[in-house]
């Protein structure tokens, strides 16, 4: 065994648990990333309000769970029903001038929506963070390595928080039905007939608005799922969802627009990337990571973004 | 006689008499601020305009050049000591370099690609500001830069911050005027309406876009060497997201493709943020709203307004006189016919 190796074992127990943050926060982008593209497929409109409803998604279950103390499987449907009403409010906002105007005073109403709520939430909930407990009772688990920690004769442990289970597992779930439900359900195919060619999916008989409004509810639900799931690892508050956002877009792009599996294995690479840069390179920067990606993908593979957004067009 | 008053030269003067006049009937310094505020946010918004409503590319990380030209004069004059003037054109040079490498791969981009591009840079740049501490001393920020000067003349009162500050915005205008109404004015309009049509007529796009890009940046970098030079203090929070989504919003607002609209724009929207601010501060309640206050107002404009406040309001006016013509019209004929 040389040196390098030994080192490398020693870091190996590191390097996992980075490996686990990662992707348990990857799982997160992920999920933000499939509400983005749901609109952006349907509707062509960048929504940068989609983080304020992974916003909702945390506070109403903060405040269903730890101040009324709802049981968590009531709670969070009930968060992510108020996601879906203010996703359909939205949804009726950006239709109304959809027509005349152009995309970037269809971004300025996004932000200014996001605005908006972020107001509201702060009005609400004040703008101190706050903490919601894990999904299950049991907050965390230590599992054995076969390996042993270095220096020590202990085996290393990994510990994994049930939390972040539920991420990855909830992220799996959804992406799962999601697919299901775009590959064989009508609404599903026709909501893909929209995103492929609106006039053409008009023409066939299909009501493109309320398939919008479909859309809006849908992305903004998943949103609130996602921030259900986050809210027990990292505190909620009032503009949490800018950067998630932020994130959750970059996921998207990354992933190449409207594609699903895509988005999720780009959400899963980003966070993984961006603990193991927060670890190893600087945690100043690490929100840095996500816009040095989403440009390096921009400026390295355009033709390739563009060239599937004109498939997906045609 | 004519020709005259539709030139760009006698809206000038025009401007230049207001700008004259304006600090006569303005009460106290706090006024004056904002009047200096709106100067150095016209620079701002003209330079954005001309980015994205003549050559049609969005730009949402617009005040992350404003930042580093802000930035540059703030470190370079406490640092070096150098002059102020000097800071201001090597924030130029600077801005403009960063913004020539980002241009180059990031204007191949279209639409929302450009948008995001934009968006990750500006991003980038403000993260930069606020954590490169032993530069940019982080989100305490850079106090004490110095006032510019000519000779022994400091420009320390508000008012004679208030004509250099507007000395300024009346010649970039005068520029920008010329520039959009020249030939390379057209030449970006054409590839606004369709790159392909415009580059089959020759017009090298490319180089176009690029130069468009950087002349923007570089008033951007003026705006913010203003900035500091007349604040005295600056910290990351003006160049963030938020500020980049103000200035396109100045732009939109105002009108796209309009040189005067940028000043409108500039205006209305400085004035509302500074109004939310101060009902803010009168009224702690009140704070609370400003946010709501801000966020909504922009979905109202947007919705009502899509082209901008400058065409909105002329199409009303013009709506309106139309009505009272068709009704003068109406009645002149039932007076004819009341006659006969």
């Amino acid at each position: 065994m040389d040196t390098g190796e030994i080192v490398f074992m020693d870091q190996l127990p590191d390097i996992l648990q980075t490996l686990v943050f990662g992707l348990a926060q990857g799982g997160i982008y992920a999920l933000i990333a499939v509400g983005f593209t749901i609109i952006f497929s349907s509707t062509e409109i960048v929504n940068f309000a989609h983080g304020e409803f992974v916003m909702i998604g945390a506070l109403v279950s903060y405040w269903l769970i730890m101040v009324l103390g709802w049981p968590i499987y009531l709670a969070i449907p009930v968060a992510m029903a108020v996601a879906m009403a203010v996703g359909i409010v939205l949804g009726w906002v950006l239709m109304r001038p959809l027509k005349e105007s152009s995309p970037v005073s269809l971004i300025i109403i996004t932000i200014g929506s996001s605005m908006l709520l972020q107001g509201i939430a702060s009005m609400i909930w004040g703008k101190d963070p706050v903490n919601v407990r894990s999904f299950s009772t049991v907050e965390s688990l230590s599992i054995q390595l076969p390996i042993m920690q270095s220096g020590t004769q202990q085996p290393a442990l990994l510990i994994v928080e049930t939390q972040q289970l539920w991420i990855l597992g909830i992220a799996l779930v959804v992406v799962t039905a999601l697919s299901l439900f775009f590959k064989y359900t009508l609404v599903g195919k026709a909501m893909r007939a929209v995103a492929a060619n609106r006039h053409g999916a008009k023409l066939t008989g299909i009501n493109v608005s309320r398939l919008v409004y479909g859309a809006f509810a849908m992305a903004a639900a998943i949103g609130a799922l996602a921030g259900a799931a986050i809210a027990p690892l990292s505190s909620g508050f009032y503009n949490m969802g800018t950067m998630l956002g932020m994130k959750g877009f970059s996921a998207a792009i990354v992933g190449g627009l409207g594609n699903f599996p895509g988005s999720i294995i780009a959400g899963l690479l980003l966070g993984v990337m961006e603990k193991f840069g927060a670890g190893y390179i600087s945690s100043a920067y690490k929100d840095a990571f996500a816009f040095i990606i989403i440009l390096a993908v921009l400026i390295i593979s355009p033709r390739g973004i563009l060239a599937f957004r004109k498939r997906g067009k045609s | 006689m004519k020709r005259f008053i539709a030139s760009p030269l006698f809206a000038a003067l025009c401007g230049l008499l207001a700008i004259i006049l304006i600090p006569e009937c303005v009460a106290n310094n706090y006024q004056l601020g904002v009047l200096i505020f709106i100067g150095i946010y016209t620079l701002l918004a003209v330079g954005l305009n001309l980015l994205m409503g003549y050559a049609g590319q969005v730009s949402l990380g617009h005040a992350a050049f404003f930042g580093i030209g802000a930035y540059t004069s703030g470190i370079l004059t406490t640092q070096t000591h150098i002059s102020p003037w000097l800071a201001i054109l090597i924030g130029i040079i600077i801005t403009s370099g960063v913004a020539l490498l980002v241009g180059i791969p990031c204007l191949r981009l279209k639409g929302h690609y450009l948008a995001m591009a934009t968006l990750g840079f500006g991003w980038i740049v403000y993260i930069v500001i606020n954590n490169w501490k032993s530069v940019t001393q982080g989100s305490s920020g850079i106090t004490n830069i110095p006032n510019l000067s000519i000779g022994p003349f400091q420009f320390s009162s508000d008012i004679s911050r208030y004509y250099l500050v507007w000395g300024i915005v009346i010649i970039v205008l005068l520029l920008s005027a010329n520039l959009v109404q020249s030939r390379v004015g057209r030449a970006l309009r054409a590839l606004h309406r369709s790159e392909d049509a415009a580059a089959s007529l020759g017009v090298n796009i490319a180089w176009y876009k690029i130069s468009v890009f950087v002349l923007s940046a570089a008033y951007a970098s003026l705006a913010g060497s203003l900035y500091a030079h007349t604040v005295n203090y600056i910290s990351p929070a003006p160049f963030g997201f938020i500020g980049s989504v103000e200035i396109v919003v100045m732009v939109v607002v105002g009108g796209m493709a309009s040189i005067w609209g940028a000043l409108i724009g500039a205006s209305s929207i400085t004035l509302l943020v500074e109004w939310l601010r101060a009902l803010g501060q009168q009224n702690p309640k009140f704070q609370e709203f400003e946010i709501i206050a801000h966020g909504a107002i922009l979905i109202i404009v947007m919705i009502f307004m899509p082209m901008g406040l400058t065409v909105g309001i002329r199409d009303s006016i013009l709506r309106f006189f139309q009505r009272m013509q068709k009704k003068l019209a109406v009645a002149a004929k039932e007076k004819e016919q009341v006659t006969k």
